[in-house]
């Protein structure tokens, strides 16, 4: 047992809202989870609590190994602003030269979007945005990788490839946890699920 | 030509020349952050900022530029502390900081007996008018920019692509937001002695608007803006020697022809890829 992620009895929200009271969990090195749970019990919240965007108000978030996690959200951007997918998987290297054109290359192979490599982000489909923002994931190497509900802009093939494509990174090295709110997703990939539940105003 | 020749033999021409050229290349590149983050808004504070600054200049003869420097950074400051709007840009409250300008500047004009006429010559600008300590002062921010995009160009590229990815991978975002907003400030307080308030975009925004048409990435972004402008830059002063035309009018049209080809170009080319 590795464990990369402790959350000791966490509260947190936003101001006065608190979304999210007393939660725990432990991630170890190879657990692949699913978390479930209707809109605004706190999936997102807590996303944004273990990658420190927000801080709990009550509890401990630790990683007993190091702070190392990427992060693939819900709707990648869309802007027609010129970044390719190259520099879109390189952000989160700091590898340079021929180092750097190797991992881009694997992490952009991996996710079968080499092709990609040189076209320019917001020209993609939603699909292959998915890919890509799962490739920069990769190349950033992170042991923990969070995914914010991955399948939800894509249509039925895209979203079953996607499917095949996570069961291909979840390694016994990597853990991974993904927001869903997609049965066939739960279904196929067969993970383990925590369930978060929508806090009513009076708790 | 010969008459270019003597020409930039004369002080005020060879400084224009100088700074026309730093100011060419390395203010687009600004442009891309004003573009990227939706800054378009902040600019009219800050041009309202060198006109507040054009006032109390001419009240206390001291020097236009470090005065609208100093004033525009203060701005920024203010803005920055006012805070975003619900819908999480700057522009209320850089709207509110800019009516905020405009009437210390008529007030400060009213009290100290300057007329607002005299001050509105800022709105032109000129790159004659530049002095030696201008020079340094567009040299020292040229090569801070530069500085701040190569050794930060990772960082900032999340930024521009995602605030919350690149939270998620320990990028100081709101400190970048507020260094970004600064140089901002610095180059628009720049630009409009060297071209003025109504053609600031000529130099700052339109190279960057028609290079991001055939953009291949976010570097190729930089390098293409930069390039538009140096050569707007020199062809439109060397043009408005040569026919004794106004530099910023010269260049102003040569920017928006360049903006036309490029959205041409454009064009053509989404053409022959549907046809392919």
């Amino acid at each position: 047992m590795f464990p990369l992620l402790c959350l000791d009895n966490v509260t947190a929200g936003y101001g006065e809202k608190i979304v999210i009271k007393d939660f725990s969990l432990t991630v170890n090195k190879g657990d692949h989870i699913l978390l479930l749970g209707p809109n605004g019990s706190g999936k997102t919240t807590l996303f944004r609590l273990i990658l420190g965007i927000i801080p709990p108000l009550k509890g401990k978030v630790e990683y007993p190994m190091g702070r190392s996690v990427s992060y693939a959200r819900q709707d990648p951007p869309s802007s027609p602003f010129p970044i390719s997918v190259e520099e879109v998987v390189e952000m989160g290297l700091w590898k340079s030269g021929r180092e750097r054109e190797k991992t881009i290359n694997e992490a952009l192979e991996m996710t079968d979007a080499l092709h990609l490599k040189k076209r320019l982000f917001h020209s993609l489909s939603g699909g292959e945005r998915q890919r890509v923002s799962l490739s920069r994931c990769l190349a950033q190497n992170s042991p923990l990788i969070l995914l914010d509900e991955p399948s939800s802009f894509l249509d039925r093939e895209s979203r079953d490839s996607f499917i095949s494509l996570m069961e291909k990174v979840a390694t016994p090295e990597r853990a991974i946890i993904a927001i869903t709110h997609d049965s066939t997703v739960i279904d196929r990939l067969g993970w383990k699920e925590v369930a978060l539940e929508r806090r009513r105003d009076d708790e | 030509m010969n008459r270019v020749i003597m020409l930039l033999s004369l002080k005020p021409i060879l400084y224009g020349l100088i700074g026309m050229l730093i100011s060419g290349t390395v203010f687009p590149i600004c442009g891309v952050i004003i573009v990227r983050n939706n800054l378009m808004p902040m600019r009219y504070m800050l041009m309202h900022g060198v006109i507040l600054g054009g006032i109390i200049s001419v009240s206390f003869s001291l020097p236009l530029l470090p005065i609208t420097i100093i004033l525009n950074i203060l701005l920024v400051l203010l803005m920055v502390k006012m805070g975003k709007g619900k819908d999480g840009s700057l522009g209320s409250s850089s709207t509110a900081m800019m009516v905020f300008t405009m009437a210390l500047a008529s007030l400060f004009s009213h009290v100290s007996g300057v007329p607002a006429k005299d001050t509105l010559e800022v709105l032109w600008g000129s790159p004659f008018a530049l002095t030696l300590s201008d020079l340094y002062i567009l040299f020292f921010l040229a090569v801070m920019t530069l500085i701040y995009i190569t050794l930060f160009f990772r960082p900032l590229s999340m930024i521009f692509f995602d605030k919350e990815v690149a939270m998620s991978m320990g990028v100081k975002v709101e400190l970048h937001n507020t260094l970004m907003l600064l140089m901002t400030a610095l180059v628009v307080s720049v630009s409009m002695k060297m071209v003025g308030a109504l053609l600031i975009d000529t130099l700052v925004i339109l190279p960057v608007i028609g290079a991001g048409k055939r953009a291949k990435g976010l570097k190729d972004l930089f390098v293409r803006s930069s390039l538009t402008g140096f050569i707007l830059s020199l062809s439109g002063y060397f043009i408005s020697l040569y026919f004794n035309l106004p530099t910023s009018g010269v260049l102003a049209l040569l920017s928006v022809g360049a903006y036309v080809l490029e959205s041409l170009a454009e064009k053509i080319s989404n053409r022959r890829i549907k046809n392919a």
